[in-house]
């Protein structure tokens, strides 16, 4: 109630179902313990993984931070941007003597590499001399940073190719598919780049251009090695293949009341694929789920409201048991199975969707048949003071968000945390010479 | 050494003769007692060899013989004949061989001279000198006392100390000499060198006029050949030495810490940019001190070429050695200074640390060596308020963690560098009115024989999960134990059982019930004979007669920081309650709480006589530690005794009083109430076991000038030496009480009912009164009411008092027994304004439900007490009175903010625990407070008289409110609190070594968490079974796994910290999401 009362954009929705509520005490939630990490005075937009301890996090105050995701500790800050940081990239490392890197990019036209080990500055490439919105790995060598023109760079700093966008806005999404092209997307266009990765002198040539949405592009995914998705602000989301750049099918149509689409409710928030298969889409205030391998991409899984505010991620964690999307509302809920009906059947749940809903595929194709498969609310993470805007997933060991309120919050399984409290204090007083 | 008693001699002086005068004076004749105050504290003054402890250094010169070279402190052992007594002491030869150099190790023996009646540990030690006879400067160090006891009892630790010390002395010496040696080769090379050039010389002259070769010449070259030859044996000899002594020269730590010395040194002379290696030199400071009787040191004056020099390459000029003639021995010898250089310097430094340690009373040093254990390692301590609850780890030493590795001496004082949160406000007045409502606590506390009752079950529960039971020396290891390390953990509790004052062995805590078992009948027969003894002596001067007397000595050092407090507390036949409170303060703002319980539980024998000594022997022992404590500016002490019935209060000057009531037995219709007089600093409490009605007249009807009796005296702090010997020597009443009541099951079957779950900190539990006779409660009520009245109404009612009391009848009404244990010292109940867990009484009775509150609390779910700016001061009250709920660790983390009007965010939340915050006018909670943090806490909303809180459903928290009635001042009610909270860190620490450092604890059943509900369940069976054999239900199993995830936290916290890794780690915070119900208060 009280968070409905304070966004009135929620209030007049009358229409749609209402947003289900946390159940009381919360015992399905494990994301009991937070540690609440404080550095950042401005809006945290980006968070990414550097491996399994730590990872950077970045926003609108120009910095990015190293932390250490088990104790939450602040390793490093990389300083250096004089604008926000737009984006974030990791090279991994290639060969065993050479770090892994951060690559930062920032409206400033600047684009820094890191050493994720130290926070150290390694390189500043400025040759773009334009912002950069999004960054992109090609290959362990190569990445691509897209924003007002698209660059190329070896994982040296070295400039390998650039071009010019014609559109007006900002390139703020890349994905890559086979045949080594790179899609781009730019408000409501695609634009088609063939990358020659020869070795010597790799390029980088615009092939295509296609316009079908009629909103800006919100989101781009690859589904598999034959399609990938765009979703817009209109909530359409479209299917493409691969091979020959053609739109497949539209999963989501706008819905037919016309005046709330000024507000774009509808809006297609985050598209993240999973299998392969199954194409997850945040719109609006709820999350779909469509299955693609089936022939019209059929609706297997929908949550219509699952928060008060737009879901502005979403993601897997636990290997698929629990689903989380974050939202506006400041909340983030994790969804899922509330108790698995046959145990026998979920110790053999493999894959992410099995563990998630607890069927097979087969069977949720055919409950799609005539329902919608619900996930189940097993618990809200109430802790952020503003929007949620990034969802990164540790597996088992915890969740990281960040938010509009400056801070990053790492959530942790307190029961999980517990044990490994014993464990690290058994651990210190046990060892060998612990007790004198 | 009486100089520095000007000023209590001034005050004896007036209590003697003054105060009495002023109240006869005063009083019409029928209210003048009947007995004269009893002249308590003249005794100990008298008394001989009286002095503070000090060190002497001695040397056996060779040109005087024994000599005192200096003491420590300076003044020090003013009194005694220090020549005589050097000679004793070094009349000894324990240097083993004569033949060639060696080292001789130090000796260390004890003297006792039963004449001066002092005590001495002898340290001897050699110094080298190139100079002295034999190279070698016979030197001791002796620390002189006039505890025989304390030599004996921390004589490991003395020696160790001392030889410690003494090797900063040895190795700075050795060094010297060293090079010393090696300067005197360079002299006899040079010598010879000149030698052979004056033959070659002569030779020479001889080849010229070949024929001119005499008898003369020849006998020249003789002698220069003998010298020659007497140069190559000494070269020889000293090489000799060298070869001895330079491979010993190989401590790299010392070395650095001289090096570090002189660099300083040499530092600050070249930033002044003159000379300041002089004594006037701060860094000289304390050597200056010393020097004095090192008449030669003056040489330190010359800056560059100081003697204390040890590294700095010095430009030598070899000179000529003398050889012809003996060596003169009639030289000036070198101090100590010189022989050391900066040996001497960290040695007397580290002499002096061992002085202040040591100067301490025997007791106070007992109880701060068996405490201080229960504090290491600091991180793992828990605490409330002011009171540690509980170590969890205590005494288990970790190499690899810094934090544990304690400096010795740090180790030693407990608490030092135990910073105590806002103990350093320990305001002196406030500190001193709380600290003497503490003692007035002291008298009317309660259940103390009940809590033995109580807790014994549980020791054999405890058992159950092995524990070994009552071992004094299981205190030395991470102690699953019951009693015995719950007992070591919090104070020490020596009892002593005393018809004779004969104290049963310290060391063995006495479990033979049938020595001291008390039946019933015994009971009864003792209490008629208090109340005979009570009729008889009421005529006597002395206050003997009274069933209980309570005498409670405090002395406050005020000064702006108060920061040690020393509590003892001495019960005495169960009816005498003594109880030192000394609070001093020290630059360092260190506490020491240090409780002694004493019970003598034999009330048949001649109480008054004890008491009679113990205050002798209090008071001789104040003015022999007030010596040390000099530095103090003021030092006050309050002497009071607190009689049950038979004295009437006595009110001295007119500052203010304060009639304190005692609290009501439960079930009973006999009360006690306990006027207590407090006048500016100074205070006199008594007791009277007289109403059902509670007194509090207001405090100037009450002020009276009179003296019947009581004796109030001024006196510099200190600890009595023979209390400490109580103390030290007698244990075991506990258990007396203990077998007592199980023979009384009758008597005790309520109280057990009550208590059954309560366990074994019942140090600080309070007690209370084992048997009533109901004989006399009638009357004892009437009698009550009437006094009651008149206390109100006037003067009279002393009188009154005192012919009621000495009559048979309210006598008969059988005395409790009350001993109240501190805790960790008595200003952990400080509950005056500002401090945590004040005016609790009053925020527990004016709101309802507040056990929601506490468990949120005790479970780590931060508290938000919201008001609007109006109800300021009311919040504030409350969130200091719940202070005391919030756990803490070491962690030196603020928890707790009083008032804020800054919209609190979740981060505030990882840190603040309890928080007032200032609600808008006209504005719903929801504004001010975020949806995020509103769920994560519990809400006091003082506005509109609601709390929004998970219920609480358990045991812990309801029995500690649900008794709250019985209790009339917060100290009494702060400690019952602190009792159970005990209680509950003490669960804690068996579920925490029991579950979480067992082997149960650490294994993750799946990482999957909707497994962990099941598998993980497989845990939280162990868990439960854990919690079901700990007797923990509900909602109480939360605060437990809180205060053990706490400990935890603080555990690994040290360790992370200092780890390699830098950057801060984040305190995690635990989002409960519970059920919320919404309550009146």
């Amino acid at each position: 109630m009280f968070q409905r009362l304070l966004n009135p954009v929620d209030r007049n929705r009358k229409d749609t179902e209402p947003c289900e509520e946390v159940e009381d005490g919360q015992p399905h939630n494990p994301y009991t313990e937070i540690l609440v990490l404080q550095y950042h005075n401005d809006i945290v937009r980006l968070l990414l993984q550097i491996n399994d301890k730590r990872f950077v996090s970045a926003g609108d105050d120009n910095i990015a931070v190293i932390w250490d995701v088990q104790y939450g500790r602040h390793v490093a800050t990389l300083i250096g941007h004089t604008l926000p940081i737009t984006s974030l990239l990791l090279l991994p490392r290639v060969e065993e003597n050479n770090d892994s890197c951060i690559v930062t990019g920032s409206s400033d036209k600047h684009i820094k590499i890191w050493s994720a080990e130290t926070g150290e500055c390694l390189t500043d490439l400025t040759e773009h001399e334009s912002s950069i919105r999004c960054l992109l790995l090609i290959n362990q060598e190569i990445f691509c940073a897209g924003g007002n023109s698209v660059s190329l760079w070896n994982r040296n700093g070295k400039l390998l190719d650039l071009i010019k966008n014609s559109a007006a806005e900002d390139i703020h999404l890349m994905i890559t598919i086979k045949n080594d092209r790179l899609i781009t997307a730019a408000d409501r266009d695609l634009v088609v780049y063939k990358l020659n990765l020869d070795k010597m002198l790799p390029k980088l040539e615009k092939i295509d251009h296609i316009q079908s949405h009629f909103e800006a592009i919100q989101s781009l995914t690859p589904i598999s090695s034959s399609c990938f998705a765009t979703g817009s602000v209109d909530g359409m989301i479209l299917l493409w293949t691969s091979s020959n750049l053609q739109q497949t099918k539209v999963l989501h149509e706008v819905p037919e009341d016309k005046s709330d689409v000024k507000r774009f409710s509808y809006n297609v928030q985050s598209l993240v694929c999973v299998q392969e298969r199954y194409l997850f889409a945040a719109v609006g205030r709820g999350f779909y789920v469509f299955d693609i391998a089936s022939d019209k991409g059929k609706l297997v899984i929908r949550k219509k409201t699952a928060h008060l505010s737009k879901i502005t991620c979403l993601g897997f964690t636990c290997e698929g048991e629990i689903l989380a999307t974050c939202s506006e509302d400041r909340c983030m809920r994790l969804w899922g199975r509330k108790s698995s009906s046959d145990p026998w059947k979920a110790d053999r749940a493999i894959t992410t969707i099995e563990r998630f809903t607890g069927m097979q595929s087969h069977e949720l194709l055919n409950l799609a048949q005539n329902s919608v498969w619900e996930p189940s609310l097993l618990g809200e993470c109430c802790a952020h003071g503003g929007p949620i805007q990034g969802f990164l997933d540790f597996e088992y060991e915890s969740i990281v968000t960040c938010g509009s309120d400056n801070i990053v919050i790492i959530w942790k399984n307190s029961e999980m945390q517990k044990v490994r409290r014993n464990q690290a204090v058994q651990k210190l007083l046990l060892n060998a010479d612990g007790i004198v | 050494m009486f100089g520095e008693y000007a000023q209590i001699a001034t005050y004896l002086q007036q209590t003697r003769d003054g105060a009495p005068q002023t109240a006869q004076e005063c009083l019409p004749p029928y209210l003048c007692p009947t007995y004269s105050p009893p002249q308590l504290y003249n005794f100990g003054l008298e008394k001989k060899n009286n002095f503070e402890d000090f060190i002497m250094i001695a040397e056996f010169s060779e040109l005087e013989g024994p000599k005192p070279v200096m003491t420590i402190p300076k003044e020090g052992g003013a009194h005694i004949d220090q020549n005589a007594f050097a000679v004793k002491i070094l009349a000894v030869d324990f240097q083993t061989s004569s033949e060639g150099f060696s080292i001789t190790e130090d000796a260390q023996v004890l003297i006792s001279d039963t004449e001066l009646g002092i005590h001495a540990f002898v340290h001897h030690l050699i110094l080298y000198d190139n100079t002295a006879r034999g190279f070698v400067r016979p030197y001791c160090i002796t620390y002189i006392t006039t505890e025989q006891r304390k030599l004996l009892h921390f004589y490991e630790d003395i020696s160790l100390q001392f030889k410690k010390a003494a090797r900063y002395l040895k190795y700075g010496n050795k060094i010297v000499f060293v090079g010393d040696l090696e300067r005197h080769l360079k002299d006899l090379e040079h010598t010879k060198g000149y030698l052979l050039n004056q033959v070659s010389k002569m030779r020479l002259k001889d080849d010229l006029n070949e024929n001119q070769v005499n008898e003369a010449r020849k006998n020249a070259e003789n002698e220069m050949y003998r010298t020659l030859q007497t140069i190559r044996q000494s070269s020889i000899e000293i090489k000799e030495i060298i070869s001895i002594l330079k491979p010993l020269l190989n401590d790299r730590r010392l070395e650095a810490k001289f090096r570090e010395l002189e660099d300083k040194a040499f530092q600050q002379t070249t930033q002044a940019g003159e000379d300041k290696l002089s004594l006037q030199d701060n860094w000289f400071n304390d050597l200056s001190s010393i020097e004095e009787c090192d008449l030669r040191s003056g040489s330190l004056n010359e800056s560059k070429v100081s003697p204390l020099t040890l590294f700095k390459p010095r430009d030598y000029k070899p000179l000529l050695v003398e050889t012809k003639k003996a060596k003169r021995f009639n030289a000036p010898l070198r101090g100590l200074h010189e022989l050391c250089s900066w040996g001497a310097k960290e040695g007397l430094k580290k002499f002096r640390n061992i002085h202040n340690h040591f100067k301490k009373e025997a007791m106070v040093l007992d109880l701060e060596r068996n405490e201080s254990r229960m504090l290491r390692p600091r991180c793992t301590s828990l605490s409330h308020g002011h009171c540690v609850t509980g170590n969890f780890l205590s005494d288990v030493y970790m190499k690899n963690v810094p934090n544990c590795v304690t400096n010795e001496f740090e180790g030693w004082s407990m608490y030092s560098g135990h910073q105590w949160g806002s103990s350093a406000s320990l305001e002196s007045l406030d500190s001193f009115k709380s600290a003497d409502d503490g003692s007035l606590l002291s008298l009317n506390t309660f259940n103390s024989l009940l809590a033995e009752t109580e807790y014994y079950p549980d020791v054999e529960n405890f058992n159950d999960i092995n524990v070994d039971k009552n071992g004094p020396d299981t205190s030395g290891s991470p102690r699953v134990s019951g009693k015995s390390s719950l007992k070591s953990n919090l104070s020490m509790l020596s009892i002593c059982k005393t018809s004779d004052l004969d104290f049963t062995d310290s060391q063995t805590i006495v479990e033979d019930d049938s020595e001291y078992l008390f039946s019933e009948k015994n009971l009864v027969e003792v209490n008629t004979k208090v109340e005979s003894s009570t009729v008889s002596l009421s005529s006597h001067t002395f206050p003997k007669a009274s069933q209980c007397s309570n005498i409670d000595i405090s002395s406050i050092r005020e000064t702006s920081d108060v920061s040690t407090h020393l509590d003892i507390l001495l019960n005495v036949n169960s009816h005498q309650v003594i109880t030192f409170k000394n609070i001093m303060s020290d630059k360092t703002n260190h506490i020491k709480c240090i409780s002694i319980p004493l019970d003598i539980d034999d009330s048949s024998s001649i109480p008054s006589d004890i008491s009679v000594n113990e205050m002798n022997s209090l008071e001789s022992n104040n003015t022999q530690s007030a010596k040390s404590d000099k530095q103090f500016t003021e030092e006050q002490v309050t002497f009071r005794e607190n009689f049950c019935k038979s004295e009437v209060p006595e009110i001295k000057g007119d500052g203010k009083s304060t009639l304190s009531t005692l609290l009501e037995e439960e079930d009973n219709s006999k009360h006690y109430v306990k006027p207590g007089l407090q006048f500016g600093p100074f205070s006199i409490a008594s007791v009277e076991e007289i109403s059902s009605v509670s007194l509090t007249p207001s405090s100037d009807s009450y002020q009276t000038p009179s003296d019947y009796g009581c004796s109030f005296l001024k006196l510099p702090s200190g600890i009595p030496a023979n209390m400490s010997q109580l103390a030290q020597e007698l244990n075991g009443l506990r258990n007396d009480y203990v077998s007592k009541f199980y023979v009384e099951e009758d008597d005790t079957a309520r109280y057990r009912a009550e208590s059954d779950t309560s366990s074994a900190f019942t140090e600080i539990s309070l007690r209370d009164l084992f048997s009533y006779r109901d004989n006399a409660s009638d009357h004892n009520k009437n009698h009550q009411l009437q006094t009651g009245k008149d206390i109100s109404d006037g003067i009279i009612k002393g009188k009154q008092f005192y012919e009621d009391v000495d009559s048979p009848v309210p006598c008969a009404s059988i005395w409790k027994p009350r001993c109240r244990l501190y805790t960790l010292g008595e200003w952990i109940s400080n509950s005056s304004i500002g401090k945590p867990g004040s005016c609790i009484l009053e925020v527990l009775s004016s709101y309802q439900n507040l056990h929601h509150i506490i468990y949120s609390l005790l479970s780590g779910r931060p508290v938000l007490i919201a008001a609007s700016v109006r109800l300021e001061q009311e919040v504030i009250k409350l969130v200091r009175a719940l202070t005391i709920f919030v756990p803490m660790t070491k962690r030196k983390r603020q928890n707790v903010l009083e008032w804020t009007s800054k919209p609190l965010s979740i981060v505030d939340l990882a840190k603040l625990k309890l928080v007032g915050i200032c609600r808008p006018d006209k504005r719903s909670l929801d504004s001010f407070i975020p949806c995020a943090v509103k769920k994560t806490c519990s809400i006091v909303d003082l506005e509109k008289r609601v709390i929004i809180a998970s219920p609480y459903q358990g045991f812990y928290i309801s029995a500690m409110m649900s008794k709250r009635k019985l209790f009339k001042t917060d100290v009494q009610y702060l400690s019952y609190i602190h009792w159970w909270l005990m209680e509950l860190a003490a669960k804690a620490f068996l579920f925490f070594h029991s579950f979480c450092l067992s082997s149960t604890g650490s294994i993750l059943y799946s990482l999957s968490p909707r497994d962990q509900h099941d598998p993980y369940s497989t845990t939280e069976k162990t868990e439960s079974t854990i919690m079901t054999k700990l007797g923990i239900r509900d909602c109480d199993c939360e605060i437990i796994q809180h205060f053990s995830e706490l400990v935890k936290l603080a555990k690994i916290e040290s360790k992370i910290s200092h780890g390699t890794d830098s950057g801060s780690i984040v305190y995690p915070f635990n989002i409960q999401h519970k059920v919320c119900q919404t309550y009146r208060c």
